[in-house]
This record gives C-alpha cells, sequence and structure tokens, in this order.
C-alpha cells in the first residue's frame, strides 16, 4: 500500500500542533512510550504510530483507525517520554477529531447517550444515587448547603455498582468515627466528565463541567473529598486545563485525607487487621495527581496488617486497564490487563490486593472472576481502615 | 564630515532593507553626513570605497552599517585604520538585528535609519585611541593532561616554548588510558597513547604537576599570574622509585576509582603501570595509617605528614583541556546499583588486558560470562531530564566494544538498543557496517525500562521498526551514557571566568570560525572541555591551539589597544571607591594623582558607574556616547525600546536570534555596552525623557559574567532605578534586566517579546 502524497494532511498536522503543546511535532520515534504501554499489550495500539501519523497529517488513517480506542490514559507514555512530549494530549486531541468527523467508537454511544440523559454514564436513573448511602449519617448538601463538614463526591461507578457499596460507605463510617459529619449531592450529584472527555466529547464534558462547578462551589464546604481519582483529577486538574472554571473549596483525595488525620491524631486504628496487603497505586491518583505515598502510610498505620509492594509500584505501576474508555469498548481486553496485574500481586503472596479507585476496583474485582482460581480478595483501602475501627 | 557606508550585503540586507531609500535619506539629513552604498562593503571594493572616501572627504568618523561587528568588525577596523585612527568608526548591526528579525520591509528600513542615527550621533564623539605594546612571558599553561593536553603540550615544545602542565589525578593520560581500544582502527589505547605519555614525562621543556589544580588565575594575556595548589600524594616524587614493594605489602584492599570500582587497589599505590609521574600515592580516605609501607619503603619515601602546597607561576597563554566525566545515571530508573547493570566505563576497565579478568567479559555479580549482553545506547541523552544533547561517540564506542567483544565471543548474544545510529566519520559508516555483519543485532528503539530480575535483568523496549514492544532477557547491561563536562572543566568557568554554554561546556568565541578560541585573550580550549568528541578531533584541536599560541606568542611584547578607562585628575576627589571594586586591581593610588594602570584594565567600565564625582570614565563607550546613541535613535523612532545588550552574552544572543531569523518588534533597539555593569542609572532613565517606552538590559548569566560581577552590580542599579520610575510615575515594571548566554537567542527573543507586552 503506498501512501499517496495528498493523503498527508500537513494542515491538519499543523493546527492539531497548535492546539497542543509539547506534542507530537518534537517526537523523535524512540518508541519509549510504546514499550510501556498498556494499551500495546491488549491490541495492535502504538502509541508511536500515532505521533508519527500525526506528524505526516495522515488524517483518514488515522481516525479511522480502531487502534485509537485502546489507549487507557494511565499517562505512562507522558512520564516515560524522555523528550518531554505528551502523547497522551495527543491522543486525547485525535479522538476528538474522530468524534468530529463521525467516526467515533460505537460501544461508547450508551455510555454518552446516558450521560446526556441521566448525568451519569450507567443508564441508571438520578434518583438511585441516594440508595448506596441507605441507613448513614448523611447530609444532603442539595437540600442544606453548608451544614456537613465535608462534601463527598462519590462518583458515578460506586453509586451506582453495588459491588462498590463497601467503599463509599467506608469512606463514610471512617469519616464519622473521625467526628467529621459528611455531605452528599443526593441525586443532584453529576458525572465529572471524565469519561466522555477521554473518549471524544468536550461539548458533553464542557456542559457537565459547568454544572459541578457552580454546585460544588454552592455546597457550602471547605473541603470535597473524593474515593475516585478518576473524578478528582478531572474535576482539579482537567477542569483548569481545559479553563472551565474555579472550584474554591480544597479537593482532595480520601486516602490523602485521612493520612492526614491518622497523622493529626484524630483518628485512631486500634483492631488488628489480619491480612497481608497488597497495593496497587491507580494511574489517576499515582501517575496524574502524584499521591503515592498517603495510601502507603495509612496500610503501614493499619496494626497487624502486612504489607506488601508489588514489582511495579509508583510512577512504574501497571495500569488495571479500565481507564479511557477502554473498559466499554472492549471489556474482555480490559479484564486481561487486570488479570496481568493481578498476576505481579499475586507473586506478592499477599491475601488482599486493595486500591483507592472505584474504576480499579471494578476492574479487578472482573480480573479476579476472569482468573477463577485466584485466593486473592479486592478491597478498597477504606474497607481496610473501617475493618481496623469497627467494634 | 561623516561617511555612512551602507552595505546590501547582496540580498541578505538588500532584500529585506530599502537600501537605496536609506542612502538618500541619510545624504539629506545632516548637511555634514554623506551616506554610500555597495554590494558587499567586506569586499575589496567596498573596503576601497570606504578608504577612498575618507581621503577625499577628509572623514572625521565613519559609520559602517552593514552585519553585526562579531562578524567582519576585523576587516573593517583594519580597513580605517590605514587611513586614521582605527576606533574612528561606528558600526550599525543592520543585518541581524534589522534585515533578519524585522519581516516588513518598509518597517525594517525605518528601525534601520533610527541604528544608523544612533550610530552617526555616538560616531561623532568617537575619539583617537592609542596602543601600547608589553611584554610576554613564553611560558605556557596547560591545565589537564589528557590526550589533548599532552598532544598540545609536546606541540608546543617543538615549538620552542615551555610547559607548565597542571594534572588533577595522581598521572597524566586523561581517559584515553582507561579504554582498552579505541575506533575506527581498532588500535589498543594504551600502545597508542604510551609513547605519548613517555614523551611528555621525558620533555625538558614540560613541568608536570599531578595532583595539582589551578585555583586562581590573575594577570593580563600574556602575563598570566597562575596560583596552583598542589595536594598532598603523601610521597616523596624524588625519592619514590615505584617499585611497589609499599603496595604488596599494605594490608588495605579498596575499590579502584581508576577502574570505576571493577578492580581493587591497596591504599598505597598507582593506578596504572604506566604512570606519568610513575610513583606510588597514598589514598588518604582508605589508608589506616598502620606505618607498614613506611617499615618496607627502602627509599625512605612516604610522607604520612604531607600538606598541600601552593605556588604561582607565570605564563603568557593559557590552554585548558580539562575534558569530560560520564554522566552519572545511579539513582536512576537505569537501576545503575544492580551489579549486572554497568557503564561503558567499566566495561573498559574489564576489558583492558590489565584488568581484573585479563580482559575477559565476566559480569559482576557471578564472574560468570554472559550469554545475553545489551547494551543500551542514549542511556540519558537525548532525554530532557538528563542530557538534553547527543554526545557524538557513544554509537560509535558501543559498536567498537560490540565487535570486540563478538570476536572474542561468536556464540555470545550481543544487541545494541539505540534511537538512532550517528556513524559519521572517515570509515565510521564500514565500521558499523561490519558490526552487522558479524551478527550484532542492532534494535532501533529507546529502552523504556531496565527491571532487575534476580541476577538477570529484563529490559523492555519497542522495536519501532516491526512495531512490537520487545522483551528482551539479558544477563548483562551495559550503558552508553553520554559526556558531560568534568568538574575541572566545570571549575573553569570560575577560575579563568571562561564562558560556558547552558551545557555547561566551554564555550569558544565562535563554535564554526573560532573553535578553539574564547572570549579571554590567550586563553584557548581543546578537546571535550569544548563539547563531547572523539579523541581525533581532541588531537585536532590541542594542535590547533599549539598554534594559536605560537601565534600569540611569537613575538617579545604583543600590542594592547588602549580601549581603558581614564581618570580625570580635575574632577576625581581620591575616594578610592573604583580601586576597591575593580577586579582587575587596575588603578594605581599611590601616586599624587590616581592613574588607571593600562595594560591591567579590562575596560568593562564597571568604575565609571560606581565614581561618585563621574571623574572615570571609558574611553569607548563613554558616558556622552551612549547618551547620544540612544539620542539618535529616539530622535528617530520616539517610542522605542532601548536594550543595552553586554558584548559577551546579550549581543551575541541577539544576533542569534537574527540568524535563526526570528522576528523581532522593530520598536526593539539595541545598544552595545562592554558589559551590563558599565550601564549607569543615568543610562536607564534617560531614554524615558525622551520618549522611549521601555529599557532593559541583556547581561550574561549569574555567576558567568565575562567581568566576574558586572551583572550583579547591574542588577543592583536596575533596582534603584525601577524604584526611581516608580515614584517618577513611569512605572518600574518598564525597566528590566534578562540574563542569558551567548548561546540562547530564543531567550533575547523571549525577552524583547515580554518587555513589548509590558510597554505597549
Amino acid at each position: 500500500m503506498v501512501i499517496k502524497d495528498e493523503e498527508m494532511d500537513f494542515e491538519f498536522s499543523k493546527k492539531l500542533e497548535k492546539e497542543l503543546e509539547n506534542s507530537f511535532a518534537k517526537c523523535f520515534q524512540c518508541g519509549t512510550c510504546t514499550a510501556r504501554c498498556p494499551g500495546g499489550v491488549i491490541s495492535d495500539y502504538r502509541t508511536r504510530k500515532f505521533m508519527r501519523m500525526a506528524q505526516l497529517g495522515l488524517k483518514d488513517k488515522i481516525l479511522g483507525s480502531e487502534d485509537l480506542w485502546n489507549c487507557t490514559t494511565c499517562s505512562t507514555c507522558k512520564i516515560l517520554c524522555p523528550w518531554e512530549v505528551d502523547p497522551l494530549s495527543t491522543i486525547l486531541k485525535l479522538r476528538r477529531e474522530a468524534v468530529k468527523a463521525g467516526k467515533e467508537n460505537k460501544k461508547h454511544d450508551p455510555l454518552v447517550k446516558s450521560l446526556i440523559n441521566y448525568d451519569n454514564p450507567w443508564l441508571q436513573p438520578r434518583a438511585a444515587r441516594k440508595k448506596w448511602y441507605k441507613g448513614l449519617d448523611v447530609v444532603d448538601l442539595s437540600k442544606e448547603p453548608g451544614k456537613a463538614d465535608v462534601l463527598y463526591y462519590v462518583g458515578c461507578t460506586a453509586t451506582f455498582d453495588k459491588r462498590l457499596w463497601g467503599m463509599s460507605r467506608s469512606v463514610v463510617k471512617v469519616l464519622n468515627k473521625a467526628g467529621i459529619t459528611v455531605g452528599v449531592l443526593g441525586k443532584d450529584e453529576k458525572c465529572c466528565g471524565g469519561t466522555v472527555r477521554g473518549v471524544g466529547h468536550p461539548e458533553i464534558f464542557e456542559e457537565l463541567a459547568k454544572q459541578n462547578v457552580d454546585d460544588l462551589n454552592n455546597a457550602g464546604v471547605d473541603t470535597i473529598i473524593f474515593s475516585c481519582p478518576g473524578c478528582l483529577n478531572t474535576i482539579k486538574n482537567a477542569y483548569k486545563a481545559e479553563k472551565i472554571g474555579e472550584i474554591k473549596p480544597r479537593l482532595i483525595h480520601v486516602v490523602e485525607y485521612v493520612d492526614e488525620l491518622l497523622k493529626e491524631g484524630k483518628l485512631k486504628l486500634d483492631k488488628d487487621v489480619k491480612r497481608i496487603v497488597t497495593y496497587h497505586d491507580p494511574c489517576h491518583l499515582g501517575k496524574h495527581c502524584e499521591v503515592f505515598d498517603a495510601p502507603r502510610d495509612i496500610l503501614k498505620a493499619i496494626p497487624g496488617l502486612d504489607f506488601r509492594e508489588m514489582k511495579f509500584v509508583r510512577k512504574d505501576s501497571w495500569c488495571c486497564g479500565a481507564g479511557g474508555g477502554v473498559k466499554t469498548a472492549f471489556p474482555e481486553r480490559a479484564t486481561e490487563l487486570a488479570v496481568n496485574r493481578l498476576d505481579q500481586a499475586e507473586e506478592t503472596e499477599a491475601d488482599t490486593i486493595c486500591s483507592a479507585c472505584s474504576f480499579c476496583y471494578q476492574n479487578l474485582l472482573d480480573g479476579l472472576v476472569a482468573k477463577k482460581d485466584s485466593k486473592m480478595e479486592m478491597k478498597d483501602i477504606m474497607e481496610l481502615v473501617a475493618e481496623a475501627i469497627e467494634e | 564630515m561623516i561617511g555612512v557606508f551602507i552595505c546590501f550585503c547582496g540580498q541578505n540586507i538588500g532584500g529585506y532593507i530599502n537600501v537605496p531609500e536609506l542612502t538618500d535619506y541619510f545624504n539629506n539629513w545632516r548637511d555634514d553626513v554623506v551616506a554610500f552604498n555597495t554590494t558587499f562593503l567586506c569586499s575589496e571594493i567596498g573596503q576601497d570605497l570606504i578608504k577612498d572616501k575618507i581621503e577625499e572627504l577628509n572623514l572625521e568618523a565613519v559609520v559602517i552599517a552593514s552585519c553585526s561587528p562579531k562578524h567582519h568588525g576585523g576587516i573593517f577596523q583594519a580597513c580605517i585604520g590605514q587611513k586614521m585612527n582605527q576606533y574612528r568608526w561606528e558600526f550599525a548591526n543592520i543585518r541581524e538585528q534589522c534585515a533578519w528579525v524585522t519581516p516588513n520591509k518598509k518597517n525594517a528600513t525605518e528601525k534601520a535609519k533610527a541604528i544608523i542615527a544612533g550610530a552617526v550621533e555616538k560616531a561623532r564623539l568617537l575619539q583617537d585611541i592609542g596602543s601600547t605594546r608589553v611584554p610576554v612571558t613564553k611560558d605556557v599553561l596547560v591545565i589537564g593532561g589528557g590526550i589533548a593536553g599532552m598532544h598540545g603540550s609536546l606541540e608546543l615544545t617543538d615549538k620552542g616554548f615551555h610547559v607548565h602542565m597542571v594534572e588533577k589525578q595522581e598521572t597524566i593520560g586523561g581517559h584515553m588510558v582507561q579504554f582498552d581500544r579505541v575506533f575506527p582502527t581498532d588500535d589498543c589505547a594504551m600502545c597508542t597513547s604510551s609513547p605519548i605519555l613517555a614523551d611528555v614525562a621525558m620533555d625538558p621543556l614540560i613541568d608536570i604537576y599531578s595532583l595539582s589544580e589551578v585555583i586562581e588565575v590573575r594577570g593580563r594575556p600574556g602575563e598570566y599570574i597562575v596560583k596552583i595548589r598542589r595536594n598532598p600524594r603523601y610521597v616523596d616524587e624524588s625519592k619514590c622509585t615505584a617499585c611497589g614493594d609499599c603496595t604488596t605489602h599494605c594490608p588495605v584492599e579498596a575499590w579502584s576509582e581508576w577502574r570505576y570500582g571493577m578492580a581493587v587497589r591497596s591504599a598505597i599505590d598507582k593506578p596504572l603501570a604506566q604512570a606519568v609521574p610513575l610513583k606510588n600515592r597514598i589514598y588518604n580516605d582508605t589508608c589506616i595509617r598502620c606505618g607498614t609501607c613506611e617499615n618496607v619503603c627502602k627509599a625512605d619515601a612516604v610522607l604520612y605528614n604531607q600538606e598541600p602546597e601552593e605556588f604561582e607561576i607565570t605564563v603568557g597563554a593559557i590552554m585548558i583541556s580539562t575534558g569530560y566525566d560520564i554522566l552519572d545515571l545511579s539513582n536512576t530508573e537505569y537501576h545503575q546499583e544492580h551489579p549486572n547493570v554497568i557503564s561503558h566505563l567499566q566495561l573498559e576497565a574489564l576489558k583492558v588486558p590489565s584488568g581484573p579478568t585479563a580482559g575477559e567479559i565476566l559480569r559482576p555479580s557471578d564472574g560468570k560470562m554472559p550469554k545475553h549482553l545489551v547494551f543500551v545506547l542514549c542511556a540519558g541523552s537525548r532525554d530532557r531530564r538528563h542530557n538534553v544533547y547527543c554526545s557524538k561517540v557513544c554509537c560509535m564506542y558501543t559498536t567498537k566494544n560490540a565487535r570486540l567483544i563478538k570476536a572474542e565471543n561468536p556464540n555470545m548474544k550481543i544487541t545494541i538498543c539505540y534511537i538512532d545510529v550517528r556513524a559519521a566519520g572517515r570509515g565510521y559508516e564500514e565500521y558499523f557496517d561490519k558490526a552487522r555483519e558479524m551478527g550484532i543485532n542492532y534494535v532501533r528503539g529507546n529502552v523504556s525500562e531496565i527491571v532487575p530480575n534476580g541476577e538477570d535483568l529484563i529490559v523492555r523496549l519497542e522495536d519501532t521498526f516491526t512495531s512490537e514492544p520487545l522483551e528482551l532477557d539479558a544477563d548483562l547491561v551495559v550503558l552508553s551514557s553520554g559526556m558531560v563536562p568534568s568538574q575541572g572543566t566545570r571549575d573553569m568557568s570560575e577560575v579563568i571566568h571562561v564562558v560556558s554554554g547552558a551545557d555547561k561546556f566551554l564555550a569558544p568565541v565562535h563554535v564554526k570560525i573560532a573553535p578553539v578560541d574564547t572570549a579571554n585573550t590567550g586563553v584557548y580550549i581543546a578537546g571535550t572541555v569544548e563539547a563531547p568528541k572523539p579523541i581525533q578531533e581532541s588531537i585536532t584541536d590541542a594542535g590547533l591551539v599549539a598554534s594559536r599560541i605560537a601565534t600569540f606568542l611569537k613575538d617579545p611584547e604583543i600590542e594592547i589597544d588602549l580601549k581603558t578607562s581614564k581618570i580625570n585628575a580635575d574632577v576625581c576627589i581620591k575616594c578610592g571607591t573604583c580601586a576597591d571594586n575593580c577586579v582587575y586591581d587596575a588603578i594605581d593610588t599611590t601616586g599624587e594623582d590616581f592613574k588607571v594602570l593600562d595594560v591591567s584594565c579590562q575596560a568593562c567600565g564597571k568604575c565609571s558607574v560606581i565614581c561618585p564625582t563621574g571623574a572615570i570614565d571609558l574611553q569607548l563607550y563613554t558616558e556622552d556616547q551612549l547618551i547620544k546613541q540612544v539620542d539618535g535613535i529616539l530622535e528617530q523612532d520616539p517610542d522605542s525600546i532601548i536594550g543595552y545588550c553586554c558584548y559577551q552574552c546579550g549581543y551575541n544572543a541577539a544576533d542569534l536570534a537574527g540568524t535563526a531569523k526570528a522576528f523581532i518588534n522593530p520598536k526593539v533597539k539595541v545598544v552595545l555596552v562592554p558589559c551590563s555593569g558599565r550601564v549607569t542609572i543615568q543610562h536607564m532613565l534617560y531614554p524615558f525623557f525622551k520618549g522611549a517606552k521601555g529599557v532593559f538590559l541583556a547581561a550574561c548569566l549569574e555567576g558567568q559574567c565575562h567581568y566576574i560581577d558586572g551583572n550583579l552590580q547591574a542588577k543592583e542599579k536596575v533596582k534603584l532605578a525601577k524604584k526611581s520610575l516608580d515614584l517618577m510615575g513611569v512605572g518600574g515594571r518598564k525597566l528590566n534586566l534578562f540574563n542569558m548566554s551567548s548561546a540562547e537567542g530564543p531567550k533575547f527573543v523571549a525577552a524583547a517579546k515580554r518587555m513589548v507586552e509590558i510597554c505597549q
């Protein structure tokens, strides 16, 4: 197959480069990104090739490629690039161009429609957002602004997937134990927009983001807590990068918050947790938000718990495989990556793998099911903390 | 009458500026100004035009409107010098700083008018500048005894000069004598270099100071006074015969620094059998002072209590060849803490026949021969987190080592991971070709991860040709890391104030046409002190330096132009402020009147800025000349932004912006000053009274001022002037100081852009 001169659309290339920063134009094709790309493990997606195609302006080839949808947005490429180029932003941009050209990934359609209709990607009615906290002591800040110490932004996944309610409920229990009253937005909470941003729909993202900026500023609290790093990264970093608006309250992941409580002596862990635990760094918490120490410090503070590190941790951590719309478009591929990560976890001989992300939780859980023979248990780190305080 | 000579420079100026219009303009501008133009002013025809007109019209001064004075300044000075005092000319840089940075021809022509008008106004105040002859010392200082230093020294003694060679290590020889073989000939490095070492050792005209450092350089070109510190060897060089009895009996065993931890040494030892001087030394950090060596030494040479000594020598010229180190990758993602991840210098230490394995490649962890040896090229190179640049030699030395090992061990699997193989040089491509023919596996892809796997390693990269991620199982990994300036090289920018680039290698006056000269007259650089380069290029450099020094010192005296400061005794109150501040001790305060010592003065002009009565002034770049130049510019274009650029860095950066054809707003007009420290508060404030929109200074990076602290003095003055501007309601933000190296054109562009943003 010969690439014809007219297929090389340098105007397209120039336009993209102008709209991005530190992007593909400077890439010298060393392949550092590709060799460690999780998308490349499960498919023919090659980060470097997209950088090259973008340089050449091979618009049709890029936008029509199924490979484009295998990026999990883990950001390993950006961290490893020796030339400080940002391949991730290029891929996100190319996805937007694909959607604009009507070449979106059709498997994302239900998710996108659900977001337009229900403010969540899970095709669930708004009222169902209230189910997870039944019987817990929480304040609905959408009705009574300012009536709680903190706002807990749950995120859609831990709201609607019953398997994750242990996680969201533990967050409330742990905070209550430290004497902190927890507020939520109830049925008025809306998706952060991270997913649609990742799969190329900037307009829907912007609309959600603007509403969130208002809602979060009007909740009447000075701290907003997240258990989903995807939401945290989107609201804290992406809203800023895409110039949506400023959110005044402090935005913080629950591991950082609990770590502070423990260090200040406001929360005491006195019950032994007899587990051998390893920790999986969520990409959006670690690589994107640079939170590495807090979860480890918490695990080390839990009495009786034997904490063991996997081989690839922190910035070298392997992605669970769920992000960037991969789990929706190619669920079996996402599971394959989860299994790879669980294999690494098993090498530590831990009986529990924990993480601090709803999406990692979901995907690793699916991985455990797929592995069948694994004796390991999936837990969120807040569930382990809850085990250490419950009478 | 002042003559303005405008150059078309072919299309280089003519294509961007309306030269005929410019000529007409200046012919009708003032009664005492005439203007001419020609295609190439630097040509013989152009020079004849200048000379003829000086004579014909009895010109008082000349303005050359052409390229940067850094290009052909010397040619025009010599040309004008044939007809009148060689300093009665002023340049107007309308090429680099006007034509090439102003895309609109009309704007460029208007800007050129302002630049030329400024030059004419300054030219009216030019005076004759005399010269004097001073004696020179025929001795030469060579700092660093590596291959460049050795070769340069031998060339110099062949020409009859006396060389003082200062070497930090206990032996001369540098990196080359640590290598097994050298590309592209596969010569034994030691066999090639040991005759050179021996020649240096036996040369009666070379004094070698080993374990020594240059700690201070004073004086002037032709007569530099150099302070040397000799660190203790703890062994009397005059007595030690290097018999080795002490080494044999010493109870201490430590990792050898010379062999990068691949071999052991005693606490009293010599790094190699061919060391020069061939003397043992005590490694103080590992010596336990047990007294054994003292007891066994028949020559009675051990001196436990030796102290460092300092002494001074006088030399006429200096050659700096302080070389490189390799990039330190410990504590990085390259896992150098793993015993089987080694640097290429460690590999050389294993490969040398005199090494711990007698040249066999046995991996450090268990002494086994590796089955799969993986070379990681660009380890830390072409990497913005480590070395941005390419070190030029790694592709070749890696290919060399791979070939040699493959030839000895045909069954060993050898993989070289690379981004691009850079094999540019005579015989290099053929050398690389042969390596592939031998079965060495080249994989195009940068290593993204080295994962320790017990005693082995997993190396991950993409084979970018097949687009497939690879996972290599290696049992020995060699990091081909690049070169960085050695500590000695870094020290030189402090000790001798040689300008260095952003990469911290020392910068020549001109990378292409003056590659071994520095901005310091009589100081030259050779070898990897300037940039990463192979041995043959270091030797070429050294030969050129020897030639440049021979030219510089060929006569018993050199002529020095007296562009110096001058004290007006009628105004001087003898407060001594100038003398206190002069880093060159160039003010003589002993006589009836204070005087400037012409040969010591470096003409930076800092004294004229701090003198409370204005009694001291530079003869070139006088207070009034600069003011008049600004007047000339602002009369043409009142809302300009005046940029005082220092000769060493700011002006060069502005020229580079032009060479790169960057855009600079035509409102920005450059005024050349010798040093940012020469700019007075009056210079900073005056343009605002005349309508200027802004003023800035472009100075050297902090710590790299050619005159030591001129830019720091300027920083203080800018602070004060900013306050005044605030009080005056003009706004201090319209005056700024920018630091940049002479190589940083983009920084100048950014500074100019910033000023335009602030001031318009």
